[in-house]
């Protein structure tokens, strides 16, 4: 299942957040060597501490972390504007209360499918991101990745609008994309993945549950 | 009821809102275009304001007003609580009301007039600044629930009008050039006499990735070189 942590909920998730950031710093410094601080085996950034929302994929059965990934909404600080701006013609900028950022995604390396194979945990975060999204209203999530998330993307009928020109940062060449969230979009990733249920955790107990039923009328 | 209508105004509305006065007036405009009893809007960590003092804009009556502030409601509001640390919206609903102080807190917001059914949009700003949207009604609930898809289209967008707005009406002005956290740091570093390989080393890029910053910084300047760049740095007062 996937949980969702807000920053109000930091202290009773303590545990859940420093795996997180163990697993960002295995993930992002050790396998993929991006220009990422490491601190006491914790991979931090400035981001981390403009409230973020972050989406955990947990396994019921030992408690142990799978993955997780990071949504900013793009009206306040985040990383295409803030890191990876040169990705989008000079001047342009993706401010939207429809649109959100998601960042620092990754999956426990132990955990890693067979090549050419997907893994349920990526479909699961991204069913996740896609509920969560439809529960906030928004129309599309913006992402920043690496050529190697492609093929993933493609794989879990999740596939981008490519936005602006690829770039090198830091030695990796950088794309960015816009990613839709709508029904068709989460059933899409549900079959990909087979995720037929919901899988983000007490989001109903959020708020009633037509909030989620209800998205057709989402503004387009 | 034709709301995209009303909800297109309402937005181009809040654009030409210049004062604090026109403020309040929208969000009673806004109260009453989606048949509600309250709309109320506060903001924190405003740009300029250190993050002394909070923005609030209500179309609650004034008793309540005053003893919320009376109360010291601030500390004990779960709406504010959850609204400015999370970015999800918040449903007053979902609150557990069993104990005593919370159940008294709601149970006198609706005697002052709050509606018994209540959502807060939280704003995300450019300048590390929130906002955050409350509306309330007392409409049955069933309708409440039913009219909930709308609350969550329109509301998310309104909110961040009205944070624009008020960013407006309290005379903030965007600046004219804006330079990333990155770029100003590549750029300073410069200005201490640092090459582009020994600020590579200060701030673990690779010395490309500081020519590729300072460079998008010099273009943002409109300077010709890096030593234009950084006398510019000085002259904008960007430091």
């Amino acid at each position: 299942m996937i949980h969702v942590f807000g920053a109000d909920e930091h202290i009773s998730h303590d545990h859940f957040l420093e795996q997180m950031f163990r697993l960002r710093a295995r993930v992002f410094k050790e396998r993929l060597n991006w220009e990422v601080n490491v601190d006491n085996g914790r991979e931090v950034d400035r981001f981390d501490r403009c409230d973020p929302l972050y989406l955990m994929s947990i396994n019921e059965e030992t408690g142990k972390l799978q993955g997780s990934l990071r949504l900013l909404p793009t009206t306040g600080p985040n990383m295409l504007r803030d890191v990876f701006g040169a990705l989008l013609p000079q001047g342009n900028i993706v401010e939207s209360p429809l649109i959100w950022e998601s960042s620092r995604f990754c999956i426990d390396p132990d955990l890693a499918a067979q090549p050419g194979r997907l893994n349920n945990v990526t479909t699961e975060l991204f069913s996740g991101v896609v509920e969560v999204g439809l529960f906030a209203g928004l129309d599309t999530v913006v992402s920043v990745y690496d050529a190697r998330m492609v093929r993933i993307f493609r794989r879990a009928s999740w596939a981008p609008r490519p936005i602006g020109v690829p770039t090198f940062f830091g030695g990796v060449l950088t794309h960015a994309g816009m990613f839709e969230i709508s029904d068709l979009a989460r059933e899409r990733l549900g079959k990909a993945g087979d995720h037929p249920d919901p899988v983000v955790m007490g989001l109903h107990a959020r708020s009633p549950r037509p909030v989620l039923n209800a998205q057709a009328s989402i503004r387009k | 009821m034709n709301l995209d209508r009303n909800f297109i105004n309402l937005i181009e509305e809040a654009q030409s809102v210049r004062n604090n006065s026109e403020v309040h007036e929208l969000l009673a405009r806004l109260t009453a275009v989606y048949e509600l009893s309250t709309v109320a809007y506060v903001a924190v960590n405003r740009p300029g304001t250190m993050g002394r003092n909070r923005y609030v804009s209500a179309t609650y009556n004034e008793n309540w007003i005053n003893r919320y502030n009376e109360q010291n409601y601030w500390q004990l509001d779960p709406v504010l609580k959850q609204g400015f640390s999370s970015i999800l919206p918040v449903d007053w609903g979902k609150f557990e009301v069993t104990k005593s102080p919370l159940r008294r807190f709601f149970g006198e917001a609706v005697e002052f007039g709050v509606g018994r059914h209540g959502l807060s949009f939280p704003v995300r700003g450019r300048y590390g600044e929130k906002g955050l949207l409350s509306i309330s009604s007392n409409m049955r609930l069933g309708q409440w629930i039913r009219l909930m898809p709308s609350w969550v289209r329109d509301f998310p967008v309104l909110a961040y009008h009205i944070h624009q707005m008020v960013l407006r009406a309290e005379g903030h002005r965007e600046p004219k050039i804006k330079l990333s956290p990155r770029e100003l740091e590549c750029l300073k570093w410069s200005a201490a006499g640092k090459s582009a390989a020994e600020i590579g080393i200060i701030l673990s890029l690779s010395e490309k990735t500081v020519r590729f910053y300072q460079d998008l910084a010099r273009r943002k300047l409109d300077a010709k070189n890096l030593t234009h760049a950084v006398a510019k740095l000085y002259s904008h007062d960007l430091l």
